[in-house]
């Protein structure tokens, strides 16, 4: 099993080095620097002579070759110091990342934990009551639900709860009260797309023969459910709520917007509209870190749920070239 | 009743039934005029269609018949085990007297598994992948309130042992893919057994392994009948059939079609369909013998012609005798055979 | 022979099955009906909008519904909401159809060659595209972006090479799965070279899967073209977009939701009749054949 850690992660810096490559050279190639950006957007107040961006020109300037420029960010990436960012000067790339992730990681694990607690009783449910009301009618509100992207359904949630009934702030961040719509938001989407695999993998499951037998030996439903159909239809859900919660920490870029809540989402927006190089690298590698990370976890996780894997012929080696086959 | 601790005997290490007792009480198991339906998309569908038979303890009855004939369903049926849309339209099922038909859901539970167990084709998808060995085959035991945790794990290693699979402690805590299929197929049965029931429904235990754990399950099956319990063994086989029970159903497109004793029965068989079974069948038929399969093809349950439903396929039929309805009738003692040739003789 | 001649008349006749069971689907049939009205409404949006998107009217700024002549009142430059709602639409089709050909053209030209001859070939540009599996499409969209433009074709551009690795995943699927059937070696044995085969024989029979992934490809390009249009990096003003009427009423929602609300409601059934068309014909062509 280590040697099998030991080449994802082989494979995710690696990986990474390849993703920091191609930012690099797209944002070369986008028309537009820092500098002339914030100049129009404050009405000429800043000007590419005043100190701060005199320095960053110097760094990362026009006149530094590239190659240098990249390995020189590069280098700030392995040693944690990236530098300040250009809109935010007086912060280091870094710091703005470790202040503002935690926030954006919390939305998202709130909003996972939701999704969990509404879609796995729901998906259950639906199968185990398939075709009837039970089914029809719950996974027709899921279906709407997974269509509408999840910003829109943060609109309507706004409009719902702050402006029609008054009950919720419109946006901020200065208490809990504030989270409330945002991880409902972002829960009820990713609820959506949770159930319908739920659903999906009980009734593959309850179809089984092992759950027959179960029967057979005289077990009440309800224990059978429990122990043995809602047990293994479980399993695959780890396959898909670990990407799910990666793409929730990074996806989270509407939700935050919307809300005005002060996450890496909205950094990373914002330094993609003022060309904010080193923010934009920084966050975007950190993102793409965090999605592979968890996908490494979620593939352990799933080794140790399924014994299979654990102890089967082969294990983690061709488990693994089973999962990556189209 | 006492069923704590094995009681050694010749008989394998199985505890011997009390035959005397079932005796004096009748049949252990009667089945009256089953029918079974499954309802689909408004169509409906007689799957199991009028038959009967009865068990004592320590006897094995065979049910014989080919995919669709519906003889997992007239199973299946007995202990409320069938698919969405299957009903039992009449019939009853007496098990020590009471009706396993006419039982509510909870008393039927409590029957399941635990007096009556059953034993499934597939052992390698009858047993949950997930789930250890040990706690398969106890599970059951607490559910039924048989006995604690700790002498359900030794019931289920001595289980283990008596369908003769070596090291049964280490096995507990093993999951079924890490054994062999034959092992595999032994632990179904150590599962069912472990409850020490009365009666084992085998459905098609032989079918999904080879010869040479065919003939140890058969043995294996043969010791679990000499120390009482009774079976019924689901089968297309006709000569697994032959090696362990003493009495065979032939089922055809839901009907019986004969009953009778396995000897007599292969010695000679009174219904068609049962003369082309054997015919078909290497293990019965013999090697020398030429290989003839019975022409035509299995019945569409929906669409069946009136009367005998065997007779497009027959040799003997005749289209004014066969088109009336065919009841069962008993042209010699203790045979049973729903056509009219055997009156008329062949 | 005759096997591949029948097997490329089921070519034809899956259409036709396909058709008929679509048909069958009222949901997605009604949603159909939908789109079609959505899109007509999008061509004519000239001749159906009150006013011109831009037009602005100061003397009569945040009106609310039905005042002054605005159905659905208008914004804080005085712009009718009605038609800027319009003029979205049409936007909202031009950068997800836009997308969809781009998305296509890619996938195509990659997955036909990479499944059709295999080998090292194959490798090679599945490795390539394993790497665009990993970056997060969202953040690769913004990127590009800021590169191409923020027209709306450039926005189709960027979201439709963000987005093609799924579809050519697909289509070099069904190539190798297509490849080996009876009729290609018939068209083999007739002399036809490999891009006939592969265009004239094999694209045909794999065109139902990827009519399905791209139904659901245009309500995703608006969806992602509206959340790049809140961050400010969607369509450029003035250039209407929902995503775009989204940013500038939430601020005044409290006192305004007109600004939202029916905005809100046209673009989430704009998704879901798309969703639904999606879902139909994937019903439709799941079962059938193969």
């Amino acid at each position: 099993m280590l040697l099998f850690v030991g080449k994802r992660l082989l494979r995710i810096v690696l990986s990474l080095i390849a993703v920091s490559i191609i930012t690099f050279l797209l944002l070369q190639a986008a028309p537009g620097n820092f500098a002339d950006i914030s100049r129009i957007i404050s009405g000429g107040a800043v000007t590419s002579d005043s100190g701060a961006t005199a320095a960053l020109q110097s760094r990362y300037g026009a006149d530094v070759p590239l190659v240098q420029q990249y390995l020189k960010f590069m280098w700030g990436v392995l040693t944690l110091d990236m530098g300040p960012s250009y809109k935010y000067p007086s912060l280091d790339v870094e710091e703005i990342i470790a202040g503002a992730f935690p926030i954006s990681a919390g939305l998202a694990i709130l909003g996972t934990l939701l999704a969990l607690v509404l879609a796995i009783p729901l998906g259950a449910l639906a199968a185990l009551r398939r075709n009837t009301a039970l089914d029809h009618a719950p996974m027709f509100l899921i279906t709407v639900l997974h269509a509408l992207p999840s910003y829109l359904f943060g609109v309507m949630l706004v409009l719902i709860f702050a402006v029609g009934l008054g009950w919720l702030p419109t946006s901020g961040w200065d208490g809990p009260q504030n989270a409330i719509l945002p991880v409902m938001a972002l829960g009820l989407t990713a609820a959506s797309v949770l159930a319908r695999y739920v659903r999906s993998s009980m009734l593959e499951v309850l179809n089984e023969e092992y759950i027959t037998a179960a029967h057979a030996k005289g077990g009440r439903p309800s224990t059978v459910v429990m122990r043995h159909a809602l047990r293994n239809s479980l399993i695959p859900l780890v396959t898909f709520t670990g990407p799910m919660l990666a793409t929730l920490m990074t996806g989270t870029v509407f939700i935050e917007w919307l809300f005005q809540v002060p996450g890496l989402g909205t950094y990373f927006a914002d330094a993609a509209r003022t060309r904010d190089m080193p923010l934009l690298m920084g966050t975007t590698l950190f993102f793409a870190l965090i999605i592979m990370l968890t996908n490494l976890i979620v593939d352990l996780l799933y080794g140790f749920l399924d014994p299979r894997i654990r102890f089967g012929e082969g294990g983690w080696a061709s488990w693994r070239r089973q999962r990556s086959k189209p | 009743m006492n069923r704590s601790g094995p009681v050694r005997q010749e008989s394998g290490g199985l505890p011997k039934a009390e035959p005397e007792r079932e005796a004096e009480r009748g049949p252990l198991l009667e089945v009256r005029d089953l029918r079974v339906s499954f309802h689909h998309d408004g169509r409906t569908v007689r799957a199991v269609d009028g038959i009967g038979y009865s068990l004592g303890a320590g006897r094995a009855l065979a049910i014989v018949g080919e995919s669709g004939s519906g003889k997992t369903v007239s199973a299946r049926s007995l202990l409320g085990l069938l698919p969405p849309g299957g009903v039992v339209e009449s019939g009853s099922a007496l098990f020590q007297g009471r009706d396993l038909l006419a039982m509510p859901a909870k008393e039927l539970r409590s029957v399941r598994g635990n007096q009556v167990a059953m034993v499934f084709q597939n052992a390698m998808e009858a047993l949950n992948p997930t789930v250890t060995l040990r706690r398969q085959l106890t599970e059951h035991l607490r559910w039924h309130g048989i006995c604690g945790r700790r002498e359900a794990e030794e019931r289920a290693a001595q289980a283990l042992s008596d369908v003769d699979i070596p090291e049964p402690k280490r096995r507990l805590g093993m999951y079924p893919f890490q054994l062999s299929g034959g092992m595999r197929q032994r632990a179904l049965i150590a599962m069912a057994m472990v409850t020490r029931p009365k009666l084992l429904i085998a459905d098609e235990p032989t079918t999904a392994v080879d010869v040479t754990v065919r003939r140890q399950l058969i043995d294996l099956l043969c010791r679990l009948k000499e120390s009482g319990t009774a079976i019924i063994m689901i089968t297309h086989d006709l000569g697994v059939a032959k090696a362990l029970c003493d009495d065979v159903l032939v089922m055809y497109a839901g009907r019986q079609a004969e009953h009778g004793a396995t000897a007599d029965v292969v010695a000679n068989p009174l219904h068609p369909y049962t003369a082309g079974l054997l015919r078909s069948s290497v293990e019965v038929g013999g090697a020398d013998k030429p290989l003839r399969p019975i022409p035509g093809t299995p019945p569409d349950l929906s669409d069946l012609p009136p009367g005998c439903p065997f007779q497009p396929r027959c040799t003997h039929a005749e289209p004014d005798a066969c088109s009336q309805p065919q009841p069962s009738r008993s042209p010699v003692p203790g045979r049973e055979v729903a056509c009219w040739l055997p009156e008329v003789g062949s | 022979m005759a096997e591949a001649a029948v097997e490329a008349v089921r070519a034809e006749s899956q259409w036709r099955l396909a058709w008929r069971r679509f048909r069958t689907h009222q949901l997605a049939l009604a949603s159909l009906v939908l789109c079609v009205i959505l899109v007509l409404v999008a061509i004519l949006a000239p001749v159906l909008a009150p006013y011109h998107y831009a037009a602005t009217d100061y003397e009569h700024v945040l009106a609310g519904y039905g005042e002054s002549g605005h159905l659905f009142g208008t914004d804080q430059l005085g712009r009718d909401v009605l038609s800027r709602m319009i003029y979205s639409l049409r936007t909202a089709f031009l950068v997800a159809f836009t997308s969809q050909v781009a998305g296509l053209v890619l996938a195509l030209a990659i997955g036909v060659p990479a499944g059709y001859l295999g080998g090292r070939f194959d490798q090679i540009l599945m490795a390539g595209t394993d790497v665009m599996f990993a970056f997060p499409a969202y953040l690769f969209t913004i990127i590009l972006v800021t590169v191409v433009g923020s027209s709306s074709w450039a926005v189709g551009l960027a979201i439709g090479v963000a987005t093609f690795a799924v579809l050519t995943r697909l289509i070099r699927g069904q190539l190798i799965a297509l490849k080996v059937r009876d009729f290609v070696e018939a068209g083999r044995a007739m002399g036809a070279g490999g891009v006939t085969i592969a265009c004239r024989y094999i694209l045909p029979n794999a065109l139902g899967p990827i009519l399905v992934t791209l139904a659901f490809g245009v309500p995703a390009a608006i969806i992602t073209e509206s959340g790049l249009a809140l961050l400010g990096l969607g369509v450029a003003p003035p250039t209407p977009s929902w995503g775009g009427m989204i940013s500038e009423g939430k601020d005044l929602m409290l006192a305004s939701p007109h600004l939202l609300v029916p905005t809100t409601v046209l673009f989430g059934l704009t998704v879901l009749a798309f969703s639904w068309v999606g879902d139909g014909l994937r019903d439709a062509f799941d079962v059938s054949a193969r």
